[in-house]
């Protein structure tokens, strides 16, 4: 026996589940690096301040210590008045600093540096007053640092590829898992319930989105969370409203005609709801929407997050089908526990593995939709700077050709990091796949 | 089989009826008046003088009356009882949805709207007191204060506008001015809310503009353009030709390169030939697009580097009627060989896996085995048994490929300016002609679901089980 093998057998075994498909994941030395790198990118997307900033991380100013980026978190999350008025509109890397400690990059994303506009290639003659201050990647055609852009792009990228598959699978994980768990048959209730309750939830629907589309639309332009407070306000005047007018089903059952029990089609009716999504054309119906609205970037992660959930759901309702038949869940529903909470809090955590591979590929695409979005100017408002925004800049001169290599390639770096990591999950997660 | 194919195009139906009410829905919500937005580039500008102002409104509302807009919107509203059914009516989009939100807000309709008329009496009043020589330099700011006051849905703002215009007004006018105030005041004070708690429904009948835009697009008959009030029809009739051609040929190589990749793939399974492939082209399929096609333009079509390709449109500037079909034909393929390609190699990934995984699963079958066992070669084992059956499941993906290359030919034809919708409908984006972003919308959904019904249809042609194994 090999010494690697002995060193296996000791290792205790590990039967949950979780566990194995670590084990496996891991394993797969493409699919953990590119983890690895999701987190370093996030890393830089938290700290891109410290990487690229037109100001010093820690200064000492005519014997002042100052710490200015710092003092700039205080005015922008803190809303205080950190800097005399005069020092606004300092220009720090002029300044005779007894010392400093910069950041590696010493421009802030959307400065303009007039001095090297229009588009200077980073092999080319800068103007600059000390090497430090070069422009790495070059500048684009209003004079802004690429390599700035793409640090505090990051941010972007990363957060409309994780807001907006956190809708789809928030969608997508419940409207699948009804559809696998309870199937055509499954979900037997009175009549008077299912009459009542639906009534209820249009009701519901009419108070809780149509009375309340002003105060929505506010809340949208306001940014992400207004948005969703109000729209979990919506949710639950919804599901107030549907519990109110169903509540009378209680007594409405007794009688002949509300008691007769009927199955609910729930499978057939989010499949159909699946398969019309489907024959929609998805990022034409982005560009559309995003041509109309207003450019906001939670309007984008919104309509990413809404037009996204079809893979999630498809993934965990064949998930939950399989699950439902388990001996597990039969003892469950045996034991007297409500279907609801049978499906959600029994069934769904062994069929979330899934969705995970869904929502690693999601993200992937989501950052590529952004992409496309910012490229075709559409989405994010002009003076962003993103990804992809970066990239058309090359479209407009095509004498820059680090406008495009360096976004793109930058693009092209997450998305596979992110696909990379949806294959090794689904690997790990279907041994069956894993052999094919 | 027939009894499938009912199926679909039963459902192809109601697809395509939420299609249209989807595209109708967004074409609500673009921002302006479209009436207004068609007759831009006629007002002169400068001051409008009464009999001026009266002649464009009287223009505005005949438009307005041909193109339907003075209609209801859909066949049936479901609205609050404070909201009268009748608000279509109002004239001027910002000014009907300033007082839609004023209802929102207080729930009592008659007040806003005694509001809305003390403010056309104003309005009038002001126009007829023009030629007043007293004026002097507050008519320019009284006339913007009345041009926003229509619009303001917030009523501080609407009592701002009011306090702003009271030092400015001439005496005569002021009984005007009083009754607006009079009636602004009044809407908090006969605040009715609860009113707005009460839904009720209205039926209009066909006589509305959903209804009217849906016999319009089955005409052909799409809108006019903002940009240069030509119909839409007409200009999406010559752009159309180039998508279609350029999807068409995409689609065709997407299959004939992604099939044998796959079938070769599949039946080396864990050789060299195919973990290069399956790395190649995973690598292909995280490419965007509108970066490789930006990349393409830079290095291979005469910027700094190399000049192999022209970097734009669909044929040379010297391209000429009388050229033989034979020049014609390679003139634009070499334009459209960067583009087509492009479009094609994010579905080469996608198929050709699929088509890997489906050899495989064929060739574990037991009639694979037969076919062996009987002696044939191992070519005609793969080609004639394997790969047929293997091959249907791969038509139906035509569901998915679809829908991302229409959409993809919008950053495709904006990158290498072809003519075709893509390239119109991101004109139309910058310069926000809304109307043509929708036909675009609309045409792309309808194109993509004709096409998953052929899929549909091929589908079950190919598979003759389909009309036993399927509840109908």
């Amino acid at each position: 026996m090999h010494a690697a093998d002995k060193q296996e057998a000791v290792r205790p075994l590990s039967y949950s589940p979780g566990a194995r498909i670590w084990e496996t994941f891991k394993r797969n030395r493409l699919a953990y690096a590119a983890l690895w790198m999701v987190g370093a990118l996030v890393g830089v997307a938290l700290l891109a301040d410290f990487l690229a900033y037109n100001k010093p991380i820690v200064a000492s100013y005519q014997g002042q210590l100052l710490f200015p980026i710092f003092r700039d978190y205080g005015e922008r999350f803190l809303g205080l008045r950190l800097w005399p008025a005069t020092w606004r509109k300092l220009d720090w890397r002029t300044l005779p600093l007894d010392w400093a400690i910069w950041p590696p990059v010493r421009y802030a994303p959307e400065e303009l540096d007039l001095r090297n506009a229009p588009a200077v290639g980073p092999t080319e003659e800068q103007i600059i007053r000390t090497p430090a201050e070069r422009h790495y990647l070059g500048t684009d055609r209003l004079g802004r640092d690429v390599l700035s852009g793409l640090i505090h792009g990051t941010r972007i990228s990363l957060t409309v590829g994780i807001i907006s598959m956190g809708i789809a699978a928030l969608i997508g994980i419940v409207l699948g898992a009804l559809a696998g768990y309870f199937g055509d048959d499954r979900l037997r209730i009175s009549r008077a319930s299912l009459w009542l309750g639906s009534f209820g939830l249009l009701i519901g629907l009419y108070y809780g989105f149509f009375v309340r589309r002003y105060a929505l639309a506010e809340a949208l332009g306001e940014g992400f969370l207004p948005f969703i407070g109000a729209f979990g306000l919506s949710l639950f005047v919804v599901a107030l409203c549907t519990v109110l007018v169903w509540l009378p089903s209680r007594w409405l059952k007794r009688t002949r005609w509300g008691g007769k029990p009927v199955a609910v089609w729930v499978d057939f009716a989010i499949s159909r709801l699946i398969e019309i999504k489907l024959s929609i054309p998805t990022m034409l119906l982005i560009f559309t929407v995003a041509a109309i609205a207003k450019p906001s970037i939670f309007l984008v992660m919104v309509i990413i997050g809404l037009t996204g959930w079809t893979g999630i759901a498809r993934l965990t309702r064949g998930e939950m089908l399989k699950v439902r038949s388990m001996d597990y869940i039969q003892a469950a529903r045996a034991l007297g526990y409500s279907e609801l909470r049978v499906a959600f809090l029994h069934a769904l955590p062994n069929a979330l593995t899934s969705a995970l591979v869904s929502i690693a590929f999601g993200v992937a695409s989501a950052i590529l939709v952004e992409s496309s979005l910012s490229f075709l100017g559409l989405g994010v408002s002009r003076t962003t700077v993103t990804w992809g925004a970066l990239v058309s800049g090359a479209r407009g001169d095509i004498h820059a050709w680090w406008l495009a290599v360096f976004p793109g390639l930058a693009i092209f770096l997450v998305v596979t990091a992110f696909n990379l990591i949806g294959e090794g999950l689904r690997d790990a997660i279907d041994p069956r796949l894993q052999a094919r | 089989m027939r009894a499938y194919l009912l199926r679909r195009i039963l459902f192809f139906l109601p697809t395509l009826f939420i299609i249209t009410l989807l595209s109708f829905l967004i074409s609500q919500c673009a921002p302006g008046d479209p009436v207004e937005q068609m007759l831009t580039g006629r007002s002169g500008g400068g001051e409008e003088q009464l009999a001026e102002k009266q002649a464009s409104r009287r223009l505005y509302l005949e438009k307005r009356h041909e193109l339907g807009l003075d209609l209801p919107i859909f066949y049936f509203s479901i609205v609050p009882l404070a909201e009268p059914e009748t608000l279509y009516r109002i004239p001027f989009r910002p000014v009907q949805e300033a007082l839609e939100r004023l209802t929102y807000e207080f729930g009592n309709w008659p007040k806003v709207q005694a509001y809305y008329q003390a403010y056309l009496q104003l309005d009038s009043a002001f126009y007829a007191s023009l030629g007043d020589t007293t004026w002097g330099e507050r008519r320019t700011e009284v006339r913007a204060l009345l041009t926003l006051l229509p619009q303001e849905k917030r009523y501080s703002e609407i009592q701002y506008l009011l306090r702003r215009m009271e030092p400015l007004l001439l005496p005569y006018l002021r009984p005007y001015y009083e009754a607006v105030k009079q009636a602004v005041e009044e809407l908090p004070r006969t605040s009715q809310r609860w009113r707005l708690y009460i839904p009720t429904i209205h039926w209009h009948g066909t006589q509305n503009q959903y209804h009217r835009w849906l016999v319009g697009l089955m005409k052909g008959d799409f809108g006019i353009s903002y940009q240069d009030k030509r119909p839409i029809g007409e200009k999406l009739l010559d752009a159309v030709k180039w998508s279609l051609v350029i999807n068409f040929v995409s689609l065709l190589l997407a299959y004939v390169v992604a099939i044998p990749l796959g079938v070769l793939a599949g039946v080396r399974r864990g050789s060299f030939f195919d973990r290069g492939i399956g790395l190649i082209l995973f690598m292909l399929e995280s490419l965007p697009p509108f970066w490789v096609g930006t990349m393409a333009v830079v290095f291979l079509c005469g910027g700094d580097f190399l000049a192999l390709f022209p970097p734009g449109g669909v044929q040379s500037t010297e391209f000429s009627d009388q050229w033989s079909i034979g020049r014609k034909l390679l003139d634009w393929s070499y334009h459209l060989i960067l583009p087509v390609l492009i479009g094609t190699y994010g579905a080469w990934a996608f198929l050709s896996r699929q088509m890997r995984a489906a050899i495989l699963e064929n060739l574990h079958q037991d009639y694979v085995r037969t076919a062996r066992a009987k002696g044939l070669p191992e070519w005609l084992v793969i080609w004639k048994h394997a790969f047929r059956n293997s091959l249907i499941p791969i038509i139906t993906l035509l569901a998915s490929v679809l829908p991302a290359m229409i959409s993809g030919s919008v950053i495709l034809e904006t990158i290498f300016s072809i003519p075709g919708m893509g390239y119109l409908s991101y004109g139309a984006m910058t310069a926000r002609d809304y109307p043509v972003i929708i036909a675009v919308f609309t045409i792309g959904a309808v194109l993509t679901l004709i096409g998953l019904l052929i899929g549909d249809i091929l589908y079950a042609i190919a598979d003759p089980r389909i009309s036993y194994a399927r509840r109908g």
